[in-house]
């Protein structure tokens, strides 16, 4: 990939990927001369190294076993398309390794006290494209378009929230499926205890039959009752009773019955030689 | 701060908090219907032992010195007045009654039933 030194002399233009260097003119560098331990420190102290307010962006590196600070405006406007940019660098860490480079007709870059700074051009000094296709680029990048710029304690609240959250749920559903294992149990025992089969279809089925029973014993008993209170006179007498489905009677007697026992069933009956015979359906 | 980063995280939070609301709905939909079962089971059950326990053949007993019991039928002979008192007895007692015949013969009754065990 294409390597360009991005200074403010740059009129190229750029219409394939490239990685750009920034010229020092376009960030402030510092040398963190206070004893750091590492590197995440020198970050957190970056930005109150540098007297500028909150449209730049602070971040520290390590080189050469020394930790630097620099300040970069947030909105760096660059002549070259974002879709051209693979990578945006500074020149204080790709370049460090030279002393003195002509970058133009008019600057060169030269490094006094670990710090690269921009000045007039220079007669034995090598020229910045002669060496710009033989650098070695490093791994420090600067993220310049693919920042956000969220206040971190609102991130922190969000997430802790978030986390909340989760455990919240995650301990509901932990609570839940407990609750089912011992609903289950319960339902097994319950089965085990009536010694009842497990599904709720052959459950409803015997109990169907038993309501079935039940409701033709209670039936039976009715009618039976209704027709031992068949009113007789003296002379009259039941000769027989018999249930089979439909409820059969014999009675001695002259008279006739249907009217009584209309009121509970269809009667088919007769009456001969003082016998009264009747067939009693529901 | 990196926004595609941050866009990942987000996402994958976001995605990770839904599978975990939804395992949540889930337990809590079958945790119901569970509920439901359990108490509808036991319902079911209860009745079922009560229509079970409520018909017994302990009323055969009552007949056992006037009736021949053999399985589910029974006989009954030449039964006088007081006799057919038990029969009126066995006849309203809690047992399951199939079918039955009472016939009077010269001031006497036979009596025969067939009984569900």
């Amino acid at each position: 990939m294409k390597v360009i030194l991005y200074t403010k002399d740059f009129n190229e233009t750029i219409n394939e990927p490239v990685d750009i260097i920034l010229s020092p003119q376009y960030y402030w560098i510092k040398k963190i001369d206070i004893p750091i331990k590492s590197l995440k420190n020198a970050k957190k102290i970056a930005k109150n190294l540098f007297k500028l307010d909150n449209t730049y962006i602070y971040d520290a590196f390590e080189l050469d076993n020394k930790f630097f600070a620099y300040a970069i405006k947030k909105n760096l406007k660059l002549n070259i398309d974002k879709k051209y940019i693979n990578s945006i660098r500074l020149a204080q860490i790709e370049l460090y390794k030279y002393d003195k480079i002509n970058v133009s007709k008019n600057h060169s870059i030269q490094k006094i006290d670990d710090l690269l700074f921009c000045f007039p051009s220079l007669e034995n000094a090598p020229h910045i494209n002669d060496i710009i296709n033989h650098i070695e680029l490093s791994k420090h990048t600067v993220n310049l378009y693919n920042r956000l710029n969220i206040d971190k304690f609102l991130l922190i609240n969000t997430g802790i929230i978030i986390l909340l959250i989760n455990v919240f749920f995650l301990l509901g559903y932990i609570q839940n499926k407990t609750a089912i294992d011992k609903l289950n149990r319960k339902k097994e025992n319950i089965l085990k205890k009536y010694n009842l089969p497990t599904t709720t279809f052959q459950l409803n089925s015997i109990l169907d039959d038993l309501n079935k029973e039940n409701k033709r014993q209670i039936k039976l008993r009715k009618n039976l009752e209704f027709i031992t209170n068949t009113p007789l006179k003296n002379n009259e007498e039941f000769i027989s009773l018999s249930y089979d489905k439909n409820f059969h009677v014999k009675i001695k007697t002259n008279r006739n019955f249907d009217k009584y026992f209309s009121k509970k069933f269809k009667v088919s009956s007769s009456l001969k030689n003082n016998i009264y015979k009747a067939s009693l359906h529901e | 701060m990196n926004r595609k980063i941050l866009l990942l995280i987000s996402v994958t939070v976001l995605l990770i908090t839904l599978n975990i609301l939804n395992l949540y709905i889930k337990s809590q939909n079958e945790l119901k219907s569970e509920y439901q079962t359990t108490v509808k089971i036991n319902k079911i059950a209860r009745q079922i032992t009560y229509l079970k326990n409520k018909y017994s053949n302990k009323p055969l007993k009552i007949l056992k010195p006037i009736c021949k019991i053999k399985n589910t039928r029974i006989i009954c002979n030449n039964l006088s007045q007081s006799q057919l008192r038990k029969i009126n007895y066995f006849l309203k007692s809690d047992i399951k009654i199939k079918k039955f015949s009472l016939i009077k013969k010269n001031n006497k009754f036979d009596f025969y039933a067939e009984i569900i065990k």
